[in-house]
């Protein structure tokens, strides 16, 4: 009983932790502009993400290994720092986006400017992982975000043509103003947006902290397999709602509050209430999580103590690069930048960072040095392979194709 | 390993020059390039425009919190101001004259008339909500006519 | 199994790159020390080459990545008489090696600076990545140190991996005959197809030059598998 709770509570905390301030804002814009016709660019995602955490998970609870960790023992210690730049630069980047998002949030509740709401937000952060109690909020705070579950329930009573919108999916139907390199634009952003790095660095090292074996491996995979694509079918109805609502009136989403806007067409003011719970508990538990991630990628590379768990008297330089961190973004995020195009860039540079710490992994998960009996089978590694095709496929386009759409405009 | 470092170093430093250096060249004001950004901001300004509306809408169908509302409205009217002056703020090609001037009317009118939306949202002046929302509704019509003028 | 030696993948033959070096140090109870940032050699009076200690912190990891960041990190602080010293931990304090290495003692303490000019010490980076010929032709260069445990010698250094590419480039293809996925492995043993392993008797290593030069019977090392 006690087990199945437990397996309850991660498949739970892995859909309302999938959502962040990425998914939320890069779903709606598509959504507005593209209808479904990018939606396989999430499955696509979703599946990649899925095979990336199953196999880090695999590695974590078999070998007690992080993500960084191996990428430094494959890599070796030069390529390997080159790779921590790129990953923990994109990572800060997510962190920054993140707190922005809870600022925004927060904004749509008080009527505040995020301005004012930005320094409380980021020493919020701070404390909660200074006292290494993000441990102990981290459930709550992925119970919390479930309330987008509402974006579902907002897309079902706004009751779409499904027949149509499954047929954009299926036929990548897109509109007729719009041409092919922003579509592709897009479905990169979506991409990267779904594979984000840092999921798989606080996945893995959450694993490794709380000292999975390989008798954890079964829950590890329910955590991965059912809560993934459950969160994977939230970012659709984020991008279906706006499809629905703000497509036909050409209403391109570029603040928070536009997101939201379909919710309260369906649900009225509790809808929008349980939404903006939603917004600030996904972007909040998110911030925690990657500004850790940047914390953990550092120490992992040169061996010194990490953790959510350990005092910071135990972890002098994973914690000072929290603090440093942490007032980086809150400095960055002073200067008035708008933290959505903050976000737009942090989920394209997503994608151009993730063959770094995909390859590795992907080495290895069948290195039975390192997992044992449980190396990769052998549609993991057809799948692994295609991935690895489709990733970095990603990656080389990102920038050009960023550049040629001038940034989806 | 020497011969490829050199060569990696010598196509990093001209890359960084020749990107310096297009971006030193003035640009030139095009009659295409001026209609897509225009065209572009007119975009941006029927989407500011239509949200409004929407705002209006469901808060005078009491669907959307207050403050919420407000905040939208205010967004919106901070990114519309960002799409209008990247237009007004461009030096129009010869002979677009006329179109200029009717564009930068257009989007003044945007401006006077999102403005004036915020401020009945703010003030909970629910009496005036219906009549704004048809006044930025056509408003929107007008912004996509003036774009497909422009194709 | 006496004190000394040390167990998991200390105990078998393995390749130092691959396996021993850029790999957590652990302390007794789990606490994290460090990386292995370099393996110290010790030239013993018979002409062997024995694992003696593992190095760790700047001093031993800048000179990886840098030279010209090692010698800023050590004009930092000229006035240190210890500056370009890296910390040692000796390999007797380590309790075995898996996926990470695990020490017998606490973290407080294991790791003083290693002895500085000490002529008969050498590090296992002098030996990877050094130019390789052999009977006087060149021919790539060092990829893998192997190193077994001999009775009475400790882990010893038995043979040199040679081919094209970096260091560790092998990627552990090497050790298994199906490790997956087909694509990358297909792609690692074709960039390795000519390289080959040569036994450390037939080997004289320039350490200052990092060169070796060696001669006599030589084995292409698509040959070998652990699981064999």
């Amino acid at each position: 009983m006690k087990r199945l709770f437990a397996v309850a509570l991660g498949i739970l905390t892995a859909i309302g932790g999938f959502v962040d301030i990425g998914d939320l804002v890069t779903n709606a814009q598509v959504g507005a502009r593209f209808g479904w016709s990018i939606a396989p660019a999430v499955v696509v995602g979703v599946v990649g993400i899925c095979l990336f955490a199953e196999m880090s998970g695999r590695v974590a609870a078999v070998s007690g290994r992080a993500t960084f960790d191996l990428v430094r023992e494959r890599l070796g210690p030069r390529v390997g720092l080159l790779n921590l730049v790129g990953s923990m630069g994109v990572t800060f980047l997510t962190f920054i986006a993140e707190i922005g998002g809870v600022a925004l949030s927060l904004q749509l509740v008080s009527s505040v400017s995020y301005l004012l709401v930005v320094p409380f937000v980021a020493l919020a952060v701070w404390l909660l992982l200074w006292r290494a109690k993000f441990s102990a909020i981290e459930n709550v705070l992925g119970l919390l975000g479930l309330s987008l579950i509402v974006f579902a329930v907002a897309l079902w009573q706004l009751g779409p043509d499904w027949g149509a919108l499954a047929h954009q999916a299926v036929t990548a139907d897109k509109p007729a103003g719009e041409d092919w390199t922003t579509w592709a634009y897009y479905a990169v952003a979506l991409f990267g947006a779904a594979m984000t790095p840092y999921e798989v660095f606080f996945f893995s090292s959450g694993g490794v902290e709380e000292r999975w074996t390989a008798k954890d491996l079964a829950t590890m995979r329910a955590n991965v397999y059912i809560g993934f694509p459950l969160g994977g079918l939230l970012s659709l109805a984020i991008a279906g709602c706006a499809a629905v609502v703000l497509q036909p009136h050409g209403i391109m989403v570029d603040t928070l509050g536009e997101t939201a806007l379909p919710v309260a067409e369906a649900l009225g003011k509790v809808g929008v209430a349980i939404a903006v719970l939603g917004f600030v508990a996904a972007t909040f538990g998110a911030a925690c999580e990657t500004g850790l991630s940047v914390g953990y990628s550092l120490a992992q590379y040169v061996g010194a103590q990490w953790g959510k768990y350990v005092r910071p008297q135990a972890a002098v330089a994973f914690h000072t690069v929290l603090v440093l961190c942490t007032l980086a973004a809150a400095a960055v995020l002073l200067t008035g930048i708008d933290p959505i195009a903050v976000t737009e860039a942090s989920v394209v540079f997503s994608a151009v960072a993730l063959p770094l710490t995909y390859f590795p992994i992907l080495v290895i998960a069948n290195d039975p040095d390192y997992v044992g009996e449980h190396v990769n089978g052998r549609i993991t590694n057809t799948l692994g392979t295609v991935y690895l095709v489709l990733i970095v496929l990603a990656a080389v386009a990102a920038i050009p194709l960023m550049v040629v759409t001038g940034m989806g405009r | 390993m020497e011969p490829m470092r050199t060569m990696l170093r010598t196509a990093a430093v001209s890359g960084v020059l020749a990107l310096a250096l297009t971006g030193c060249v003035p640009s030139e004001p095009s009659v295409a390039d001026w209609r897509s950004s225009t065209s572009q901001a007119l975009e941006d300004t029927a989407s500011e425009v239509e949200s409004v509306a929407l705002v209006l809408y469901l808060q005078s169908h009491d669907r959307l919190p207050g403050r919420a509302a407000r905040v939208a409205a205010v967004e919106s009217e901070e990114s519309l101001a960002t799409a209008v002056e990247g237009v007004t703020t461009q030096q129009p090609p010869p002979g677009e004259a006329r179109e200029d001037r009717e564009v930068g009317e257009l989007l003044s009118r945007a401006s006077d008339l999102v403005r004036e939306a915020r401020i009945a949202l703010t003030a909970g002046d629910e009496s005036s909500y219906a009549e704004l929302r048809n006044r930025l509704l056509d408003l929107s019509d007008d912004l996509d006519t003036a774009r497909e003028g422009l194709r | 199994m006496s004190p000394a030696t040390p167990g998991g993948r200390l105990g078998r033959e393995l390749d130092l790159a691959l396996h021993l070096l850029d790999r957590q140090v652990e302390d007794a109870e789990g606490a994290l020390v460090g990386k292995v940032d370099d393996v110290e050699l010790t030239r013993s009076e018979d002409g062997r080459l024995v694992v003696s200690g593992l190095l760790l912190g700047a001093n031993a990891l800048l000179p990886r990545i840098s030279r010209r960041a090692h010698e800023l990190w050590v004009a930092s602080a000229p006035q240190r008489p210890g500056q370009h010293v890296p910390d040692r931990i000796d390999l007797s304090l380590v309790d075995r090696l898996d996926s990470g290495v695990r020490l017998r003692t606490r973290r407080a303490g294991a790791a003083p600076p290693a002895p500085a000019l000490d002529p008969d010490r050498a590090r296992l980076t002098g030996l990877l990545g050094a130019r390789v010929s052999h009977e006087g032709e060149r021919d790539g260069r060092v990829i893998d140190v192997r190193a077994r445990p001999e009775v009475d010698h400790g882990l010893v250094v038995s043979e040199l991996v040679v081919g094209r590419g970096g260091a560790g480039s092998l990627l552990g293809y090497d050790r298994n005959r199906d490790m997956g996925p087909w694509a990358i492995a297909a792609l690692v043993r074709r960039l390795h197809r000519g390289s080959w392993v040569v036994d450390i008797g037939q080997c004289a290593v320039d350490w200052t030059g990092g060169a070796v030069a060696t001669r006599g019977p030589r084995r292409p090392l698509s040959g070998d598998h652990e699981d064999d």
